[in-house]
């Protein structure tokens, strides 16, 4: 096969990706203190369904809110990792939860993360914060960056 | 309704489902099918649809299909055909010499079989082929990845079908049962959950195991619809701001400056890549005010499913 055939193909994938992309997302960069909106499914009160029933019905895209609810959760700590691009784009965020650190990484583009919000960004010199994992207590405060902050969208 | 279609595998990629969770899933474009002949019980014996599609260069078309393509008044050169066996009447509603796009029957189909010709192997040992286990590589083992027992003493001769190295691959394989993630009538791709036998580029053949529900298939068009209001609204908005670009490129072009030339350059750049866009939702449009004139495309689409389900 040409190389013009098989680069054709590849475009034709590429394109059909774009229409699953979000509209809009933030420019999320290692070292910003973000507020990501998750969202969650739950059994509804009363409704007797396990977790992967929940997770079956909720992926199949069904409004069946007597065994299904779904609710948004706050998850609030710092990026340490942005990482690939266009549909593949995930992105790490971690907390210190009583203590103890919690990491969750989603992809940016996925109908999980409903919403995120930039409170703050920080002066960073690596794109992977690794070394946040080895720091307790105040040694994980990074220096705040001034001026040009969440303003740019991609 | 058709209830096979030929397609191009392009490639793999990862799709979200409801909840967000990614899955993979296989990425194919349906070929343009053409009514060829109608075979019937009279004549051959059995009714069955015959149909043509590839187009390809005249000279590669062979005699036989050729002849066909003639007599049934078809000018594109197809290269490859195939037959649904279907009864008289079904065939009722297509004429010889007919073009069937995907988008009139793919977007009622929510799940599908799909067969193809896997990659070829080569000759392969018994781990690879027939995943057996194979013992250990230290410690006085001498077996390692071989198939060590041939079978049983007691038939004192090798039982037919005992799995053995040889060649792997380079066979029809059937996957069946694989749900429809969606078919994009847009970029005409059909995208399914799960992998499909074969290279790039290979020969599938997708078909269809079960029909959406009514209600799914409402929800989806009224969907295409809005998207595509919204998609017409953004092309003419391009239109508009391209325009705009376009007088301010000729107001520069008076003032022959060096920097302004890089600038021209690249707005001409940009202007030129959405074009190509534009060209492709024109024809949507077009496609779609020929749709709005026949009178509900949808419904006339409904009621032939009505029919098919009361078979």
């Amino acid at each position: 096969m040409s190389k013009e055939r098989k680069q054709e193909w590849y475009h034709k994938v590429k394109v059909y990706e774009e229409t699953l992309l979000k509209d809009e997302v933030p420019d999320v960069k290692p070292g910003d203190l973000v507020r990501v909106h998750v969202n969650i499914y739950e059994t509804a009160p009363g409704a007797a369904a396990g977790m992967k029933k929940i997770h079956r019905i909720a992926a199949k895209g069904k409004e069946r809110k007597d065994v299904v609810v779904e609710r948004v959760q706050i998850f609030e700590g710092t990026v340490i990792r942005v990482r690939g691009k266009g549909l593949s784009k995930t992105f790490t965020v971690r907390k210190l939860s009583s203590g103890i650190g919690v990491e969750k990484t989603w992809f940016i583009h996925s109908r999980k993360v409903s919403k995120i919000d930039i409170v703050r960004r920080s002066k960073v010199r690596r794109s992977k914060l690794y070394f946040l994992r080895d720091r307790v207590g105040k040694g994980t405060i990074l220096k705040e960056k001034r001026g040009n902050t969440g303003k740019k969208q991609v | 309704m058709l209830t096979v279609v030929p397609a191009i595998k392009l490639g793999m990629t990862s799709v979200f489902d409801g909840a967000g969770t990614t899955m993979p899933a296989t990425v194919m474009e349906p070929f343009d099918v053409f009514v060829l002949r109608k075979k019937t019980v009279e004549k051959d014996g059995y009714s069955a649809l015959v149909l043509a599609f590839e187009e390809s260069l005249p000279k590669r078309v062979n005699k036989p299909i050729s002849g066909q393509l003639a007599k049934a008044g078809i000018d594109s050169p197809l290269k490859r055909s195939f037959e649904i066996r279907m009864t008289e009447e079904e065939m009722g509603e297509f004429e010889i010499g007919d073009l069937i796009e995907p988008k009139e029957y793919l977007t009622h189909w929510g799940g599908a079989n799909v067969t193809a010709r896997s990659k070829g192997r080569g000759f392969q040992g018994v781990m690879k082929r027939y995943n057996f286990k194979g013992v250990k590589a230290t410690h006085g083992h001498t077996i390692h990845r071989k198939p060590a027992s041939g079978g049983a003493t007691d038939p004192a001769r090798q039982l037919k079908g005992s799995r053995r190295p040889g060649h792997m691959g380079n066979e029809r394989v059937t996957i069946k049962n694989l749900t429809i993630f969606e078919y994009d009538r847009r970029h005409n791709v059909i995208v399914l959950h799960g992998n499909v036998p074969g290279p790039k580029g290979g020969l599938v053949w997708i078909k269809m195991t079960r029909q959406l529900d009514e209600d799914t298939l409402d929800k989806q068009h009224k969907a295409y619809i809005e998207t595509k209001a919204e998609e017409d609204e953004a092309a003419t908005a391009q239109d508009k701001s391209s325009d705009l670009q376009e007088t301010v490129v000729s107001r520069d072009d008076g003032a022959a400056d060096t920097v302004e030339q890089t600038e021209v350059s690249e707005v001409s750049d940009d202007v030129s890549e959405p074009a190509i866009n534009d060209e492709s939702d024109v024809q949507i449009t077009q496609q779609q005010a020929a749709e709005t004139d026949s009178g509900e495309p949808y419904k006339a689409d409904s009621d032939t499913d009505g029919e098919v389900d009361r078979k």
